[in-house]
């Protein structure tokens, strides 16, 4: 069953509406939830419009419209096909009773909270998978829910950061090569002087003194 | 005191020059400052107007940054346009000195010359007021107290001038939603202490405007000190040509955001000086995510009634489902998400389950009360909106229901955990109405019989609570966000003292409705009134009190209903806008700054579900004259403060004890001021002198001495004692102490001829004369109403004539007035204009509903009509309201004045 929605504007992750979540089970979704906003503030316009995310014992499934994004939490077993079934109604309602009041600047932190009675009864209609409305939900083949994209929350949320890890690794390794291949022409350098400077110097002391020699002679 | 000698050290750190400020808005250069505001005081930095108008008029003067800057032309509004969306620093610097020029100029003050203290007679003649000796003025003790002082406002708060960064009528904070016991804080606690004098806070956090006042202004968007937290007000400080911003409270400089002077949505320039936050004391903010810790709460609300045979047989539960239901519409249910339950409790629970869009309630009933459970896991916490239907049809049957219950005792405790489990975590209110003793389940209460320990040292006992269970239980649910409301309803034994502990640590409310019966009309309108109102009234839900203080200061305890999560942190699940708060406050270290501010910042979710910042900033002057401390003390706030905390003691400790601290106090504060500021310092006087400021201070703690709550004597029931304690602790000193204490007496049969009439200017309703509180004031020809809130009583003498009569209530004579308990008629039907005959019903009328806006309509007080030759009981009521006078355990004013004498010249306190 769906555990919690959560509704929240595209542009700049501004929580819209939420549910309020009367189950004692609230405090154990208090990590999934902040994943949920690590989600919204990844999100941007160019993110897959329907995505379904593996975390832990739930799955986060969201959909985006109209630069919206509606996100629910639900439990493993529950059908996918269900899940986006549910979220496609609430972005049909919450696109008509509010649509357009989406995009003002000056919106407050969950500003149609009263949204959150159309989810707890949208919510207690796909609350049993199994009831005979649902049932035929599933059988209609209304989405293909094959083709959403289902990722882990663990490469979503480490993804971005190991990227940028390799990336200033790299930049790393090869200032370091640098570095080294400096190093080491130096200590050859070093190695030659040591080698045969002494040598160098009294052929050279010799030969400047054969020369003085030649000179005043 | 009035004037500029409260604060004349502040007044003498000047560095503003008016004529200066001025000339920067004209296009006049102004002649070179007499010092440069770099000269400025250290700690001291120039205002804004001050140091950035001097950038923009001079050129180059104060910051570099700003000069840069093109001038303005003077007064043309966004005379620089910032370079482009990429807004480039000298723009931002442009937009400073722009913004810092559309500031009004300040009208022209009158000089204030750098000076000392040493300069206050000269300060004072400058600035056209007078000599300033009426302001210091002493009275001396006598005979009647001075009644009409009663209604005289706080001495005036005189702020230095420049305190406030932006010439507004709206930065000084109005006393009924902040005040200050002293309006001028000594500056060392060495000085505190020898004036004696209590210092503390009273704040009442939610005040809701009144009428024609109006609404708090909503600022746009949240600026804190990095340090400590502070939100901006009016009070701080610019420096560096606008740039950044001084924290009046710690004093850091924190950067001023681009916002300030500058709108990125559309792209305009904004000008700071019009911000909220900069003009008013009292601004609010809506919050942004990171301050909501879930999506704001709907307001719920869980009643829980007692059904049992105690309370079925005074009628309460019907009485108070046909309350609900005509009040449905009121609930508060702006985004149609309130949630409502119902409980009934007798010595089983039931629980009654809607269906959205049903009209069949269902009722189900747990006796299985051991390890409580909710028989449905949906549907019992109903909505509002949705449910509409059933839930009036549940509240039309409730009465039929339960009219033949003869179940006797009554299970709340389970009751209270089955809703704590139905509340979860979404929070809400639980609204107990009680009318019998819990004795079924964990917490049950063993009833204390009281009868013959009234009166005596055992009768603090009674006033504790029996068991710990509802304390904890309370805390816990404060952190659920639950509160309670608390109502006892009928004269069963209830202990008071035990359940009402439920409200205490939770912000939630008593009443207490000791002669309710269902037959009784002016008790069930009263109840009616009250308790609609009351779940009808726009609460603050899940929220938290922070109080900051300048440096130097620290708050040492706190008096309310709330729990107390840390140091400067009150929680509370539901705060109401007719509770106040109380803080004693310490001078922890030497003051240096001439102003000292304090903040309390109130988040909350309103019943709209919106989240917000409530920000309320005081600033009081400091001082280091004790005679400037004496005259300019708030002796409502003083008496409020030590009535709270008297009563507070009464519930840890004897209320002997309560008593005799107050009075101590008292004696303390008069013997402090003999010796330090009048010219007996030494030796015995005849006559006691207070200054004019604290002149009411004998008659308030005389007052609170003899109020239901502290009362010697074995006439006071514990009950009515315990919701008195609370009343006297939660309200604010505009209900609490006035008329709550210190009743209102007037003569009715001699009004003037404005009395009763709305007022030419203001349209509010002209009260006549106060009369002092004793029995001399009762004429034997007259009629007199004496209102004390939640009760007001209707005196006739033996003489009063039939015509006042029948012109009052339509009686041929004194004979024919039912003695007792009435709603007091209005015979003109409601109409605008006094039906024939009734002018003085009419006016009077109109007397009693102005006193009633003045409790913010808190009450709807029952009237007694007391004869004066009438029923001995209410004539008893009538004599312990009348404080001035002497009865069996207080002494009458005059008396305790002379105690007060005795044992100053004694030496002996």
């Amino acid at each position: 069953m769906v555990k919690s929605t959560i509704i929240a504007r595209v542009a700049d992750g501004l929580p819209l509406a939420a549910s309020m979540d009367d189950e004692q089970a609230e405090s154990e979704l208090a990590g999934y939830k902040s994943q949920a906003k690590a989600i919204f503030k990844k999100l941007n316009a160019h993110s897959e419009a329907m995505c379904s995310i593996e975390s832990g014992p739930y799955f986060l499934h969201y959909l985006v419209d109209q630069g919206v994004c509606y996100l629910c939490i639900c439990e493993r077993g529950f059908p996918r096909k269900l899940a986006f079934s549910y979220l496609d109604e609430l972005s049909r309602e919450f696109y008509m009773s509010y649509g357009g009041e989406v995009e003002k600047g000056s919106l407050r932190p969950y500003a149609f909270i009263k949204f959150d009675t159309f989810i707890q009864k949208t919510r207690r209609i796909y609350e049993d998978s199994r009831t005979q409305q649902n049932l035929s939900k599933l059988n209609e083949d209304l989405r293909d829910v094959t083709q959403i994209m289902t990722k882990n929350m663990e490469d979503l949320l480490w993804r971005g950061d190991s990227l940028d890890r390799m990336n200033t690794m790299s930049d790393s390794l090869r200032s370091e090569s640098e570095k080294y291949r400096k190093d080491a022409w130096k200590l050859r350098v070093q190695g030659l002087v040591m080698k045969y400077g002494i040598q160098a110097t009294i052929g050279l002391v010799f030969v400047v003194m054969l020369y003085l020699l030649f000179r005043v002679f | 005191m009035q004037d500029g000698a409260a604060v004349p050290a502040a007044a003498s750190r000047r560095r503003l020059y008016p004529d200066q400020i001025a000339s920067a808005y004209s296009s006049q250069r102004p002649p070179p400052p007499p010092q440069g505001p770099q000269n400025a005081p250290q700690g001291y930095p120039a205002a804004p107007h001050g140091g950035a108008d001097a950038a923009a008029g001079q050129g180059g003067f104060f910051v570099p940054g700003a000069a840069q800057a093109p001038v303005p032309a003077p007064g043309v509004p966004g005379a620089v346009s910032p370079g482009g969306y990429g807004y480039p620093a000298a723009a931002a610097a442009a937009a400073a000195a722009a913004a810092a020029a559309q500031q009004p100029s300040i009208a022209p003050q009158p000089g204030y010359p750098a000076q000392q203290v040493d300069g206050l007679a000269q300060q004072m003649s400058q600035m056209g007021l007078g000599p300033g000796q009426h302001e210091f003025q002493n009275i001396a003790l006598s005979g009647r107290p001075p009644v009409a002082a009663l209604d005289e406002a706080p001495p005036a708060i005189r702020l230095p001038p420049g305190t406030a960064c932006v010439p507004s009528p709206h930065v000084l904070c109005p006393a009924n939603v902040k005040r200050c016991t002293l309006n001028a804080i000594p500056r060392t606690d060495k000085l505190l202490k020898k004036t004696k004098l209590p210092f503390g806070l009273l704040v009442t956090p939610l005040k809701s405007p009144e009428a024609g006042e109006a609404p708090v202004p909503v600022a746009p968007d949240i600026v804190r000190c990095r340090r400590c937290r502070t939100y901006i007000n009016p009070f701080v400080q610019f420096v560096e040509g606008g740039r950044r911003w001084k924290c009046n409270l710690c004093n850091l400089h924190n950067d001023v955001p681009l916002s300030f002077d500058y709108d990125t949505l559309t792209q305009t320039q904004r000008n700071r000086w019009e911000r909220p936050d900069l003009n008013c004391s009292v601004v609010e903010y809506a919050a942004p995510v990171e301050y909501m810790v879930r999506p704001p709460m709907p307001p719920v609300y869980v009643f829980v009634i007692d059904v049992s045979y105690a309370a079925v047989q005074i009628g309460a539960p019907g009485v108070v489902a046909q309350t609900i239901l005509s009040a449905l519409d009121r609930i508060p249910n702006a985004d149609g998400r309130t949630k409502v339950a119902f409980v009934g409790v007798d010595s089983s629970l039931h629980f009654f389950q809607v269906r959205p869009g049903g009209a069949e309630p269902q009722q189900f009933v747990v006796s299985d009360l051991d390890d409580v459970f909710l028989p449905s896991p949906t549907d019992l916490l109903l909505n509002l909106h949705e449910c509409r239907e059933g839930i009036e049809c549940l509240l039309a049957r409730f009465e039929s229901m339960f009219r033949t219950n003869h179940s006797v005792g009554n299970a709340l405790c389970p009751a209270i955990k089955a809703c704590q489990r139905m509340l979860g975590n979404l929070g809400g209110k639980i609204v107990v109405l009680q009318a019998s003793l819990p004795t079924v389940g964990e917490g049950k209460v063993d009833p204390r019989p009281e009868g013959k320990d009234l009166g005596t040292p055992r009768e603090s006992e009674l006033l504790r609570p029996q068991n710990a269970w509802y304390k904890t239980l309370a805390a816990d649910c404060s952190r659920a966000q639950i509160a309670f409301d608390t109502v006892f309803i009928g004269q069963q034994p209830m202990d008071v003292a035990t359940v009402s502990c439920l409200a205490r640590y939770t912000g939630g409310s008593v009443f207490h409705y000791p002669s309710f019966m269902a037959g009784r009309k002016p008790e069930v309108d009263r109840f009616s009134y009250e308790f609609a109102r009351h779940i009808a009234a726009d609460v603050g839900l899940e929220a938290v009190l922070r109080l900051r203080a300048s440096k130097g200061l620290r708050m040492t305890a706190y008096y309310g209903n709330f729990f107390l999560r840390s140091l400067d942190l009150l929680a509370l699940p539901s705060v109401t806008p007719n509770h106040g708060y109380a803080v004693d406050m310490e001078i922890e270290e030497a003051l240096t700054a001439p102003v000292v501010y304090f903040q309390t910042a109130l988040l909350h979710t309103t019943t709209q579900g919106e989240r917000r910042i409530r920000v309320a900033t005081l600033a009081v002057p400091t001082t280091e004259n004790i005679h400037t401390v004496f005259h300019n003390a708030d002796q409502i706030a003083i008496a409020s403060l030590l009535s709270k905390k008297a009563v507070d003691r009464a519930l840890v400790a004897k209320l002997e004890d309560a008593r005799e601290a107050l009075q101590h106090k008292t004696l303390e504060i008069i013997g402090a001021f003999k010796t330090e500021c009048t010219q007996s310092s030494s030796g015995a006087t005849t006559q006691l002198q207070l200054p004019r400021a604290l002149q009411l201070l004998p008659q308030l703690t005389l007052a609170c001495l003899k109020h239901t709550s502290l009362r010697a004597g074995n006439n006071t029931p514990v009950a009515a004692r315990m919701a008195a304690i609370n009343l006297v602790l939660t309200l604010p000193p505009e209900q609490g102490l006035q008329p709550y204490i210190v009743p209102r007496l007037y003569a009715l049969h001699d009004l003037p001829p404005q009395a009763g009439h709305p007022d030419e200017q203001t349209g509010i309703t002209v009260l006549p004369p106060r009369l002092g509180l004793s029995a001399e004031a009762l004429a034997p020809h007259g009629v007199f109403l004496l209102h004390a809130g939640h009760d007001s009583f209707l005196w006739f003498g033996r003489g009063a004539s039939p015509a006042l009569c029948r012109a009052l209530l339509n009686q041929p004579d004194v004979g024919a007035i039912p003695s007792g308990v009435i709603t007091f008629p209005d015979l003109s039907g409601g109409a605008d204009a006094p039906a024939e005959g009734f002018e003085l019903n009419f006016r009077v009328t109109r007397i009693l509903r102005r006193l009633n806006e003045l409790c913010h309509g808190l009450w709807r007080p029952v009237t007694f009509v007391c004869k004066e030759d009438g029923e001995p009981v209410i004539r008893l009521m009538l004599a312990q309201r009348l404080v001035e006078d002497m009865d069996a355990a207080a002494p009458s004013y005059q008396q305790f004045l002379g105690q007060l004498r005795d044992k100053i010249n004694r030496g002996s306190f």
